[in-house]
C-alpha cells in the first residue's frame, strides 16, 4: 500500500475537524475526496501533504510515518515527494515562469539543468513553452494553471495533491484539467489525490471518498 | 537544509519599489542614529584626547612646584632629582604680567624658559627663542600680530625702590605657538629664562615651576607616587591633566550618560526596522508560505531572516561610518557649527572615535537587531503553515 491513513484526528482548539479517518491508496492510483464546504476535506489534504500535523493518528506514505517527522524532515519530504496544485495557482510575481517552476529544485538543492530539460519537454507538451521566459502576470489564467502543474511535478513527486483545481472552471475546462492531471501523474507514475466539492468530477476517479463533518461517510 | 540561493529570496523580498524604498529608509534611519551617537561620543573623546594632548604640550608629563615658591636649581636639587630617577626635566620661572599692544593690554602668564629644553620636554614645536618672545596663536590673531612685531610687557617690580611699580620691557615677537587650548593660546607668552630673571632682578639658577618628561605614559601614576615619596617634602607633583581633572571626569560621566540617552534614538530606528519587517512579512507572506509549502524548511527560513537583519545592520554600520565622517567634517569646517573655543576651552574640537567606541555602538545595535530577529522567529513559529496558506489563499 502506497498511502495508508490510520485513525486520523485533527482539532483546532475545541473544534474537531477530522474524527478518525482511515483510508488507503495504491501506488499510481487516483483518489477524489468529495464533501461540502467545511467538511474537513482540505484539512485532510494538508495533512497528507505534510503541511500540518495531525492531533492523533498515523499517515504512512511509501512506508514512512510522516507524523513522526521533524520540520526539516517534513520540508524535505514535501519538496521531494509531494506535488501541490492549488486552486489559486499561485506563482511568485517577481520570477519568470521558468524560475517559478525551478523553485522546488532550487529549494531541494537539485541540479537545475536536468530539471530544466524535463520542464522544457513538459512545457511543450502542455503548450506553454512560450510562457517560460514570461512573468506570471504576462500570461493567461489557463497558462498559469499549467505552469503551476509543471511546477508541482517538476521533481517527479510520488504523490500529487490538488486542492479544488477545477473550482473556477466551466465543465469543458474542468475535464481538460482533470485529463491533464491524470496524464501527467500517469507519466511519472504518481498517485493523484484531488479534493473537490463537485460530485461529477469525482466520478471519473479510480477511488472516491466522501467526507462529512470530519468523517468518511462513503 | 535548503539550497535556495539567497539571491532568489532577496529577489522575492525586494520586488517592488515600495519594499526597496522602505529598506532604504530603514537603513538610513538606523545609520543616522548610529552616526549621531558616534559623533557625540567622538566629540567627547575628541575633547578629552585633544585637551590631554594640549595639556601635555604646555605641562610636560608631570609638573612640579616647590612648596616654598621659588627654589634654587643648584647641585643639591640636581642630585636629589637624579637620585629619584628624574632624568629629563626643565625648570622655568612663570609670573603674571600684562602684554601691551598699542593701546590695548591683556593679562598674560609670562614663562621664562630654556627654549630648547622646554621644547624637548613639552613636545611643543616653536621657533628658536632669541632676544624676543613667543606668543600664542589666539593672542596673535586677536591683536593681529606677526613675527617681528613689537610688544611691551609690564611685569611687577621686585625692587623696593620701585615701590611696587611695573617694569616695562619692549620686546620683538620671535614666534607664534599653538598649544591647542584656547586660554593658553591667548595668555601664554614665552621669554628666555635668564632674560626674565635679569629683568626681575633675581640671580641666575632659580625657578618656581618645573616640567618632567617620563619614558612611558602608562607609568605616570607610579612615577608620581615615587616622586611624592622621595621628594614630597619639598615639591608638589601633579600629572599634566591635573588642572582640568574635574572637567575631564565630568566629560567621562557625561559621555556615558549621553550614550545611554542616545539609545532612545536607536530604539526609534529599531522600531523602524520592526515596521519594515512587519511590512515585508505582511506583503510577502503569500510568497513565504508558498516557499514553505514547496519545501523550504523553517530553519532555512529563520536563517534567511537573520541574514536580512544582519545585512541591514552591516550596511547601516557602514553608512554610519560614512555619515560620521561627513558630520565630523561639517562640525569642524562649517563656521556656524564650530564650537566656540573660549567656552569649550579648546581652540577647536575634533571628532575622534576610537575602535572601542565603534565596537560599543555597533555591538549594542547588533544586540537590538538580534532581539528583533528572535521576536520575529517566535512570531513565525506561532503561525502554522496551514494557517498561513489558508489565510493567504482563501
Amino acid at each position: 500500500m502506497f498511502l495508508e491513513v490510520k485513525n486520523l484526528y485533527k482539532s483546532y482548539g475545541e473544534t474537531n475537524i477530522l474524527k478518525g479517518i482511515d483510508l488507503s491508496l495504491d501506488e499510481g492510483k487516483d483518489l477524489a475526496i468529495v464533501g461540502p464546504s467545511g467538511s474537513g476535506k482540505s484539512t485532510l489534504l494538508y495533512l497528507l501533504g505534510a503541511l500540518d500535523k495531525p492531533s492523533k493518528g498515523e499517515i504512512y506514505i511509501a512506508g514512512k510515518d510522516i507524523t513522526k517527522m521533524s520540520d526539516t524532515e517534513l520540508s524535505k519530504f514535501r519538496n521531494e515527494s509531494i506535488g501541490f496544485v492549488f486552486q489559486f495557482h499561485f506563482l511568485l510575481p517577481s520570477m519568470t515562469c521558468l524560475d517559478n517552476i525551478l523553485l522546488p529544485a532550487k529549494i531541494g538543492g537539485f541540479k537545475t539543468k536536468k530539471v530544466k530539460d524535463r520542464v522544457q519537454g513538459l512545457a511543450e507538451k502542455l503548450n506553454v513553452a512560450h510562457c517560460l521566459k514570461k512573468y506570471p502576470f504576462e500570461i493567461s489564467g489557463g497558462e498559469q494553471q499549467r505552469i503551476n502543474i509543471i511546477r508541482a511535478i517538476s521533481l517527479n513527486p510520488k504523490l500529487l495533491l490538488c486542492d479544488e483545481p477545477t473550482g473556477n472552471l466551466d465543465s469543458k475546462n474542468t475535464q481538460n484539467v482533470l485529463n491533464l492531471l491524470r496524464s501527467v501523474a500517469g507519466d511519472i507514475d504518481s498517485s493523484l489525490i484531488v479534493v473537490t466539492h463537485d460530485v461529477a468530477v469525482s466520478d471519473s476517479f479510480h477511488e472516491k471518498i466522501t467526507i462529512e463533518d470530519g468523517q468518511i461517510i462513503s | 537544509m535548503s539550497k535556495l540561493p539567497l539571491g532568489s529570496l532577496f529577489k522575492i523580498l525586494f520586488e517592488g519599489k515600495s519594499s526597496r524604498r522602505f529598506l532604504i529608509g530603514t537603513i538610513s534611519g538606523f545609520s543616522f542614529s548610529m552616526a549621531i551617537i558616534l559623533c557625540t561620543i567622538g566629540l567627547m573623546d575628541g575633547f578629552e584626547i585633544s585637551l590631554k594632548k594640549a595639556l601635555s604640550h604646555s605641562n610636560g608629563d608631570i609638573k612640579f612646584a616647590s612648596s616654598q615658591g621659588y627654589f634654587p636649581v643648584d647641585d643639591s636639587f640636581k642630585t636629589s632629582f637624579s637620585e629619584t630617577g628624574i632624568k629629563n626635566y626643565t625648570t622655568l620661572v612663570q609670573i603674571e604680567s600684562f602684554a601691551i599692544v598699542g593701546e590695548q593690554s591683556r593679562g598674560v602668564l609670562l614663562k621664562g624658559i630654556n627654549a630648547a629644553k622646554y621644547s624637548e620636554i613639552t613636545r611643543l614645536d616653536f621657533n628658536p627663542l632669541q632676544e624676543g618672545i613667543i606668543i600664542g596663536e589666539v593672542f596673535a590673531k586677536k591683536h593681529n600680530l606677526n613675527i617681528g612685531d613689537p610688544l611691551t610687557l609690564a611685569i611687577a617690580s621686585n625692587k623696593s625702590r620701585n615701590q611696587g611699580g611695573a617694569i616695562l620691557i619692549d620686546v620683538i615677537i620671535d614666534g607664534v605657538v599653538k598649544h591647542g587650548i584656547y586660554e593658553k593660546d591667548l595668555r601664554f607668552i614665552y621669554i628666555d629664562k635668564n632674560k626674565l630673571l635679569k629683568q626681575l632682578g633675581y640671580k641666575k639658577g632659580i625657578a618656581n615651576v618645573g616640567y618632567i618628561k617620563i619614558d612611558s605614559f602608562k607609568n605616570i601614576n607610579l612615577e608620581l607616587d615615587k616622586y611624592e615619596q622621595l621628594l614630597g617634602d619639598n615639591f608638589r607633583f601633579e600629572p599634566y591633566w591635573s588642572e582640568f581633572e574635574v572637567l575631564l571626569d565630568a566629560v567621562e560621566i557625561e559621555k556615558f550618560t549621553i550614550t545611554l540617552i542616545l539609545q532612545l534614538i536607536v530604539i526609534v530606528a529599531v522600531l523602524n526596522i520592526i515596521a519594515f519587517i512587519v511590512y515585508l512579512s505582511e506583503t510577502k507572506s503569500q510568497d513565504f508560505f508558498m516557499l514553505r509549502a514547496l519545501g523550504l524548511n523553517l530553519k532555512s527560513f529563520q536563517k534567511f531572516w537573520f541574514y536580512i537583519l544582519f545585512l541591514i545592520w552591516l550596511v547601516s554600520c557602514f553608512s554610519a561610518v560614512i555619515l560620521k565622517y561627513f558630520f565630523a567634517y561639517l562640525i569642524t569646517n562649517l563656521p556656524f557649527l564650530k564650537i566656540p573655543g573660549d567656552i569649550y576651552v579648546m581652540s577647536e574640537l575634533e571628532v575622534i572615535v576610537d575602535s572601542i567606541d565603534y565596537i560599543y555602538v555597533f555591538g549594542i545595535s547588533l544586540v537590538w537587531i538580534t532581539l528583533i530577529g528572535f521576536i520575529m522567529i517566535k512570531r513565525m513559529k506561532n503561525k502554522s503553515l496551514v494557517e498561513g496558506l489558508r489565510q493567504e489563499f482563501s
